[in-house]
C-alpha cells in the first residue's frame, strides 16, 4: 500500500498521531510536584538530571501516562465494538452498565480477597460480562431497539452502582479513593497495578482488530450477513465478550471512567467508509489522547487540588450525549 | 463425480418444532433457474432460510455428496450465495458492500488480494453498479439496491445462488433486467433458484418450478408441464391455471 492510498482520506486518524504524541508529552512533564518540567524533560532524554526528577518520571508520571493510553484505548475500542454490534450509536461501556458491573465486583473481590490484586482483573471481567447479559435479557424481553438497550442499560448501570456505594459506605476501607473511583480518575496508578491491564487491553485491542471484517457485516443485516458464511450470532457475542473484557481492564485502573467510548467512536463515525479495522487505529489515537489531555488538565489547572479526570469528561460527554440523541432524531428513525 | 448439484431429501423445517417446510425431492442443477413458487406464507422464504443454515433442518441437503448441515458457515457460503427478501439500508458504499460478498474467500487476516479486487470489480460491472460504485447503499433506489445487493453476492462467486423474491419489490423494467442477468449468470453455469409468486414471469425465466402448497413442495416442472396436462396442481396450489398466450412478453398468461 503505497503512502497515498494510506493518507488519502484518513486525514482525521492521521491528525491523531501528533495530538497523541504532543499529549504524552505534555502529560509526563506537568503536573503539580515540585520539579519543574525543564528538569523531566532532562529526565527523559537521561542528561543528568536530579534524582527527585527520575523518580517522579519514572514511578509516577509514567505509569500514569501509560494508564491514560491503556484506559484510553481500551474503553474507546469498547464503546466502539458495542456500538457497531448493537448497531446503535448510544451503547458504550458507561451507558450499558459494564463499567459499574465490573466495579462492583473489583470491590467485592476487594472485601473477600483484599491482598489478591490480581483476582481484582478477572472479577472485573466476570461482572462487566455479567452487566452485558443482563443487558441483553433485558432488551430481548423487551424489543432490541435502540432506545430499549440504552435505558435497560440504565437500568442495570443504577442498580450495580447502588450496591457499590451500599459498599463503600458500610466498608470505607474497601476503596482508596472514593470520588476517584465512582468519577474515574487515574491518580495513585502505580507500576504494579499497570502489568495485567495492560496485557489484556493489548489482547482486547488485537481480539477485535481480527473481529472487525466481521463485524463490518453486521450493517447488512444477519440473514445476508450469515449468508456471506458469517456466525452472526457467535460473532456478535464475541464482540461483546471483547468489549467486555477491555472494559473491565480499564475499570481496575481508572475506575468508572464514562463516556470516552460514547464520544471517541462517535466523533470518527461522522465521517462515513472508514472501515472497523480504521476505526480501532482511530479510537487507541484519540481515545488516549481525550484522557491524556483531560488528565493532564484535571491536575494541572486547580493546582494544588487534583480533580478526577472522569469529573471533565461528564462535563464534556453529557452534552455530547444529548446531541447524539438530536443527530439521531434528524437522521430518521432507523432502528426503533 | 457425478454431476454437481444439491440434492434435497426427506426434508423439513420450521419454527420452534412445527414445520412450516417439507420437501421429498428436489435437485438443484447449475445452468438452471429453479423457480419455488407459492403463495404468502406458503414456506418459499423458509425454504431458502434452512438451506443456508439461519434456520436448522431435518432430513437430508446434500451439496456434492456432503450434507449441508455439516459445513461450517464459510465452507458453505463458498458453494451458496444468498440473498434475503429484506435488503438492509446499510450506510456504506456500493463498491464496500460489494467487496463484503469476498468474505468467505479471503483469509483469516481479511485484505483483499488482487483476485477480490477483481471479482467485486466485475460483479459490480455484471450488475451495472460500476459506475454507482462510491454512492451510499442507504441512499439508492429500490432498483438499485437490489442491483448492488446482486453485486454482492456474485462477488461471493459460488456457484448456487438463492434468491428470496429477487425481484418483487420492483417496477417492471427492473424486474425485467433483474430476470434477464439471472438468465445469463445461469448461461455462465450457475445454479439460481429463487422465490416468487409472479407465475407468468417465472414461467418466461426458469427452466423448472418447484410449487409450494402449504408447506409442502412438490416436485420440479417444466412450465409446459404446468400449463399442460398438470394444471390441475397448479389450481389447487396457486388458485389460478396457466395457457399459452402466443403474443406479449411471457409465453403465458393466467387463467381462473
Amino acid at each position: 500500500m503505497s503512502w497515498k492510498s494510506l493518507t488519502k482520506n484518513n486525514n482525521i486518524i492521521i491528525l491523531g498521531l501528533p495530538v497523541l504524541a504532543a499529549g504524552i508529552l505534555l502529560s509526563l512533564l506537568s503536573g503539580n510536584a515540585a520539579v519543574t518540567s525543564g528538569e523531566l524533560f532532562r529526565a527523559l532524554t537521561g542528561e543528568g538530571a536530579s534524582r527527585a526528577a527520575d523518580v517522579i518520571l519514572r514511578q509516577i508520571r509514567l505509569p500514569r501516562t501509560a494508564a491514560c493510553l491503556l484506559c484510553g484505548s481500551g474503553l474507546s475500542v469498547a464503546g466502539l465494538l458495542l456500538q457497531e454490534a448493537l448497531s446503535n450509536p448510544l451503547a458504550s461501556p458507561g451507558i450499558m452498565g459494564i463499567n459499574a458491573g465490573a466495579g462492583l465486583f473489583v470491590l467485592i473481590s476487594g472485601l473477600f480477597l483484599p491482598y489478591l490484586y490480581a483476582i481484582r482483573n478477572a472479577a472485573a471481567f466476570a461482572g462487566a460480562l455479567f452487566s452485558a447479559l443482563l443487558v441483553f435479557l433485558i432488551a430481548r424481553k423487551a424489543g432490541m431497539s435502540r432506545s430499549v438497550i440504552v435505558l435497560s442499560g440504565v437500568a442495570v448501570s443504577s442498580m450495580m452502582t447502588a450496591a457499590s456505594n451500599a459498599i463503600i459506605t458500610l466498608r470505607p476501607e474497601s476503596v482508596s479513593d472514593k470520588i476517584g473511583f465512582s468519577m474515574g480518575s487515574l491518580s495513585g496508578i502505580d507500576t504494579g497495578k499497570l502489568y495485567i491491564p495492560a496485557v489484556l487491553i493489548m489482547l482486547g485491542v488485537t481480539a477485535a482488530f481480527f473481529l472487525g471484517p466481521g463485524i463490518e457485516l453486521f450493517d447488512i443485516g444477519d440473514e445476508a450477513a450469515q449468508g456471506l458464511g458469517l456466525a452472526v450470532e457467535r460473532h456478535r457475542k464475541m464482540t461483546v465478550a471483547c468489549a467486555a473484557l477491555l472494559s473491565a481492564a480499564a475499570v481496575c485502573l481508572c475506575g468508572l471512567l464514562g463516556f470516552v467510548g460514547l464520544i471517541v467512536p462517535n466523533i470518527l463515525r461522522l465521517k462515513e467508509g472508514f472501515s472497523v479495522r480504521k476505526k480501532i487505529i482511530g479510537c487507541i489515537l484519540w481515545g488516549s489522547s481525550l484522557l491524556l489531555y483531560c488528565d493532564t488538565l484535571m491536575r494541572t489547572l486547580f493546582y494544588p487540588y487534583e480533580l478526577p479526570a472522569g469529573l471533565l469528561l461528564s462535563l464534556i460527554g453529557t452534552p455530547f450525549f444529548i446531541f447524539l440523541l438530536m443527530r439521531r432524531g434528524a437522521r430518521g428513525r432507523r432502528h426503533d | 463425480m457425478t454431476e454437481p448439484m444439491i440434492e434435497i431429501k426427506d426434508f423439513r423445517a420450521g419454527y420452534r418444532g412445527v414445520d412450516k417446510i417439507r420437501a421429498v425431492g428436489l435437485e438443484i442443477r447449475p445452468g438452471r433457474i429453479l423457480g419455488i413458487l407459492g403463495r404468502n406464507g406458503s414456506g418459499k422464504s423458509t425454504f431458502l432460510k434452512a438451506l443456508v443454515g439461519i434456520i436448522p433442518y431435518e432430513g437430508h441437503a446434500f451439496l456434492d455428496e456432503k450434507e449441508l448441515s455439516h459445513m461450517t458457515h464459510k465452507e458453505r457460503a463458498g458453494h451458496i450465495a444468498y440473498l434475503p427478501q429484506l435488503l438492509s439500508s446499510a450506510h456504506m458504499s456500493v463498491a464496500t458492500l460489494a467487496a463484503h460478498g469476498r468474505f468467505s474467500r479471503m483469509s483469516f487476516s481479511k485484505v483483499m488480494g488482487e483476485k477480490d479486487h477483481e471479482a467485486v470489480r466485475a460483479a459490480l460491472e455484471k450488475t451495472g453498479m460500476w459506475e454507482e460504485r462510491h454512492r451510499i447503499v442507504a441512499e439508492l433506489s429500490g432498483g438499485e439496491r437490489q442491483r448492488a445487493y446482486l453485486a454482492m453476492v456474485l462477488a461471493q462467486d459460488s456457484r448456487y445462488l438463492l434468491l428470496d423474491e429477487p425481484a418483487s419489490s420492483l417496477d417492471i423494467t427492473h424486474q425485467i433486467e433483474i430476470m434477464e442477468l439471472l438468465k445469463e449468470l445461469a448461461l455462465e453455469g450457475r445454479a439460481i433458484v429463487i422465490t416468487s409468486h409472479d407465475l407468468p414471469q417465472s414461467a418466461a425465466y426458469c427452466d423448472s418450478i418447484c410449487l409450494i402448497d402449504h408447506g409442502i413442495a412438490g416436485s420440479a416442472m417444466s412450465p409446459k408441464e404446468l400449463a399442460g396436462q398438470q394444471n390441475d396442481i397448479l389450481r389447487k396450489s396457486m388458485g389460478v391455471t396457466m395457457v399459452p398466450s402466443g403474443k406479449g412478453l411471457y409465453p403465458y398468461v393466467l387463467e381462473r
